[in-house]
């Protein structure tokens, strides 16, 4: 399948397929799935993760071509008993991004974008909320980084 | 494009403070609330995005204009063939739909990514919003105000 950005996958054609919106649901379930499992390999000792309750994804796209909502989990890492920082999927369809989550660190909101096209092999960043063109490769370093804070 | 600049800053605090209170709804975990917000956002988006594509269209409008009058004014007829079927002085550039006004000053043969083919992209994304089709959940208005400064980079008069 062809790489491409979500402005052009949603701007080159009129209609999507429903199979085609699928095949994008099930590898942005797969990317965030691997991100989830990265992310567990990065947590230093006595740092762990654990599966949060799973949101809903039922964006547009989905709606229009009849594709049903689906459930993606969220991921919570735990310090010292206590829930430390939170991922959400945020959504799949942004025109600058092949899709977003959410992470929340000590009550400050970062976006996680993945830049690469689509069904490339994602590349991950990250960007404070407060300041959205800030970004900086997501890796073990900045998650230590967020860790820390 | 003298106020793009203005309106991305303006998008960008207004949106900041939706974020502020999408961080209290997830906090909060009111999910109706989040909801409401995020679809504020998103037509925020879309208000803002159209804003910024005005001066963007603006920008190849004018530059359009000057190509036109350039090539027009031009002793060589081989440079001026063509050209003397416009009117650069007219509000609409009539008998010019807008793809052949960027095809004069980008070039529409560069493929996929370039500076044109984005044009297009965003073309029909003002479309879709203009027509509420566009699937998009968000519009990184950041994101697209600084590709709208490459593709201002590579616009030739």
């Amino acid at each position: 399948m062809a790489a491409r950005t979500v402005l052009e996958e949603l701007t080159e054609e009129d209609a999507l397929s429903p199979e085609y919106v699928g095949q994008r649901l099930d590898d942005w379930a797969a990317r965030v799935e691997a991100l989830y499992g990265e992310i567990e390999r990065w947590l230093p000792a006595g740092w762990t993760a654990r599966r949060g309750s799973a949101v809903t994804m039922h964006e547009e796209l989905m709606q229009k071509s009849n594709v049903p909502a689906r459930k993606l989990p969220t991921l919570e890492i735990v310090h010292d008993a206590k829930v430390q920082i939170q991922i959400r999927p945020y959504g799949l369809w942004i025109i600058g991004a092949n899709g977003r989550l959410d992470l929340i660190a000590q009550g400050e909101l970062f976006f996680l974008l993945d830049h690469a096209k689509t069904f490339e092999r994602p590349s991950w960043q990250i960007t404070p909320a407060k300041s959205p063109r800030s970004f900086k490769p997501f890796d073990e370093k900045q998650l230590r980084n967020l860790l820390r804070a | 494009m003298k106020s793009l600049q203005q309106i991305a800053a303006l998008y960008e605090e207004i949106d900041k403070s939706f974020e502020d209170e999408r961080l209290k709804a997830i906090g909060d975990a009111d999910e109706p609330l989040r909801q409401r917000i995020e679809q504020k956002q998103l037509l925020s988006d879309q208000a803002y995005f159209v804003l910024c594509w005005g001066q963007l269209e603006s920008e190849i409008d004018d530059a359009c204009r000057a190509t036109i009058r350039r090539r027009q004014s031009n002793s060589n007829w081989d440079m001026r063939r063509g050209f003397d079927f416009y009117d650069p002085d007219e509000r609409r550039l009539s008998g010019l739909p807008f793809d052949r006004r960027v095809a004069i000053v980008l070039d529409r043969a560069a493929g996929s990514g370039s500076p044109y083919a984005k044009v297009i992209s965003y073309y029909e994304t003002r479309n879709k919003i203009a027509h509420g089709r566009l699937e998009a959940k968000r519009i990184d208005v950041a994101g697209v105000v600084a590709d709208f400064y490459v593709i201002q980079g590579a616009i030739r008069r």
